[in-house]
């Protein structure tokens, strides 16, 4: 169990009356990629979004790498604590969010040197390799604007990647993208998968579910009514409510 | 592009834009020439009917000339008022906007305060009150002496705190539309980087928020290159002052306020100008985006 990098136990939200998560429990050991999906509205963003507390959860606990979080007042020591999961956790967008008033590279480098002191030189030559590794060597002076919707994406991936996160969360990374840029982003990740990179992914790509996922969880109003690995999810899913979504996107 | 192109000429240029792109290629050139011709005879006539009243009400030309450099003498004055007020202006309405927008109710409710209160008054009023009114504060019975030295300030000094504290109030609402029409995802992605928000703000949000505000912040400044006027009205030796108090003893107003309007006129275009140039610099990362807008 100690090798969980994230923990999550009974986690429930609620914006005023309406429920959105109704008790998820999900541990996840280390290298493990988990893809949630699920009808929209079911829940699956605003857990992640409570993982690194961009959700405030109204209930229930987070541990992520041994950083324990319960949910309670907004202290000086909480807040700090929660910056240290966010170090812990990186997160990529559904629309990229990247910062347009920087280059690539300078988008890259922010969080090491603003956030961890890194020198600019230092930081420069890692985020070099995480260029490269994300097919954005040639692209690293460039302005968000000038990339595509793949480009910009996968950008946003090297950003979260140069804090050395111990797990990624990905919150719908191809849903806003045009048909033709979704591979390049999905081979990145097939990637990061390959290297042993934590991560919770939310998409209804079902055939990066189905190569990269060790375990896939079915949300459905607020609870995960049925999870495991893809080949018994996708053939043989027990629940019917999780056959009948995976008839319409598949 | 025109310097000190007004309102009216912009709209103009819009629908010449407009009609341009619907119109062929060779066609548009030459529309946009002939246009541009019409536009040159229209200045031209305005150009004439002013000579034509100077002739004809017996402009005294070498008057104008001769007391110049005495107006001009006023320049330096009008703009350290301005520079001071709107470096003042900027702080004041950057503190101002991020206490409207915080969650805590003591920033806000001073915020809040500050810009109704002093939005509410007329800037003579302030001026009035900082110049001639606070001093009394000091010179109460009940005062204590050190108010003296804080409450009797310098013509210069309460010129630039009056147009600083006034204009920072309006500017306030600017810098707050500002930093609100930064998209919340902004914010999300630093924080999920682990940025404090102080680190979010500093880096992140004001930067962006700086492209949407320097615009109508020039557009402050132009106004008050021409509001410092006022304080020729509590005496400061500033343009203004200058051509009322000769033009009156000289009995050429006309002459003396047709110089000084024309020195105002001078100084907005260059500052136009140069805020321009500042406009396309602050774009960086935005280039598509201008090209629509042009």
């Amino acid at each position: 169990m100690s090798t969980d990098v994230i923990r999550i136990e009974n986690l429930e939200k609620r914006f005023g009356e309406l429920e959105v998560l109704k008790g998820i429990t999900l541990n996840v050991p280390t290298g493990e990629v988990v893809v949630i999906f699920g009808r929209s509205g079911s829940g699956k963003s605003t857990m992640l979004r409570c993982i690194n507390f961009l959700e405030e959860p109204t209930g229930g606990c987070i541990e992520v790498d041994g950083t324990r979080m319960e949910v309670g007042v907004n202290t000086r020591a909480r807040k700090e604590t929660i910056r240290q999961i966010r170090m812990k956790a990186g997160m990529v967008f559904q629309d990229f969010n990247l910062f347009p008033h920087l280059t690539v590279m300078e988008n890259v480098i922010e969080a090491p040197v603003t956030v961890k002191g890194e020198s600019k030189a230092d930081a420069k030559k890692v985020c070099a390799e995480l260029l490269e590794k994300t097919g954005l060597s040639d692209k690293a002076d460039e302005y968000p604007i000038r990339l595509s919707g793949g480009q910009k994406q996968r950008a946003a991936i090297a950003r979260a990647l140069a804090m050395r996160p111990k797990i990624m969360l990905f919150d719908e990374p191809t849903s806003a993208l045009d048909p033709e840029l979704i591979g390049e982003v999905l081979e990145v990740m097939r990637n990061l998968a390959k290297e042993g990179m934590t991560m919770i992914v939310v998409s209804h790509e079902m055939g990066f579910a189905r190569e990269v996922a060790n375990r896939m969880c079915f949300f459905h109003e607020g609870k995960i009514i049925e999870e495991g690995p893809p080949s018994q999810m996708i053939k043989g899913a027990r629940d019917e409510r999780t056959r009948r979504f995976l008839e319409a996107v598949l | 592009m025109n310097v000190g192109a007004t309102h009216g000429e912009k709209e103009l240029g819009v629908q010449r834009a407009g009609r341009a792109q619907r119109g062929g290629a060779p066609d548009e050139r030459s529309e946009a020439m002939a246009f541009k011709r019409k536009l040159l005879l229209v200045y031209l006539g305005i150009a004439a009917l002013l000579a034509l009243l100077f002739v004809w009400f017996q402009f005294d030309t070498a008057f104008m000339l001769e007391w110049l450099p005495y107006l001009l003498k006023g320049v330096p004055l009008t703009l350290l008022i301005c520079f001071g007020g709107i470096a003042l202006a900027t702080i004041l309405a950057l503190l101002g906007a991020l206490g409207r927008l915080s969650s805590n109710a003591i920033p806000q409710g001073i915020a809040n305060f500050y810009v109704s209160f002093i939005r509410g008054t007329p800037l003579l009023v302030q001026l009035f009150f900082i110049f001639f009114a606070l001093p009394q504060l000091a010179f109460k019975p009940s005062s204590p002496a050190f108010l003296e030295s804080i409450f009797v300030l310098q013509l210069t000094v309460a010129a630039i705190l009056a147009l600083g504290i006034n204009y920072g109030a309006y500017m306030t609402e600017i810098f707050r539309a500002g930093i609100q029409s930064i998209g919340h995802g902004q914010l999300e992605a630093a924080h999920a980087l682990g940025m404090t928000a102080g680190q979010s703000l500093r880096r992140i949000i004001l930067p962006q928020a700086v492209r949407v505000v320097v615009p109508p912040t020039g557009n402050e400044f132009i106004a008050m290159l021409k509001d410092s006027s006022l304080v020729g009205v509590v005496g400061g030796q500033e343009l203004f002052f200058r051509a009322q108090t000769t033009g009156n003893a000289q009995a050429h107003t006309f002459e003396t306020f047709a110089v000084a309007a024309l020195i105002y006129w001078f100084l907005t275009s260059v500052f136009s100008f140069f805020q321009k140039r500042l406009e396309n610099k602050v774009a960086r990362g935005h280039v598509r985006e201008q090209l629509h807008v042009h």
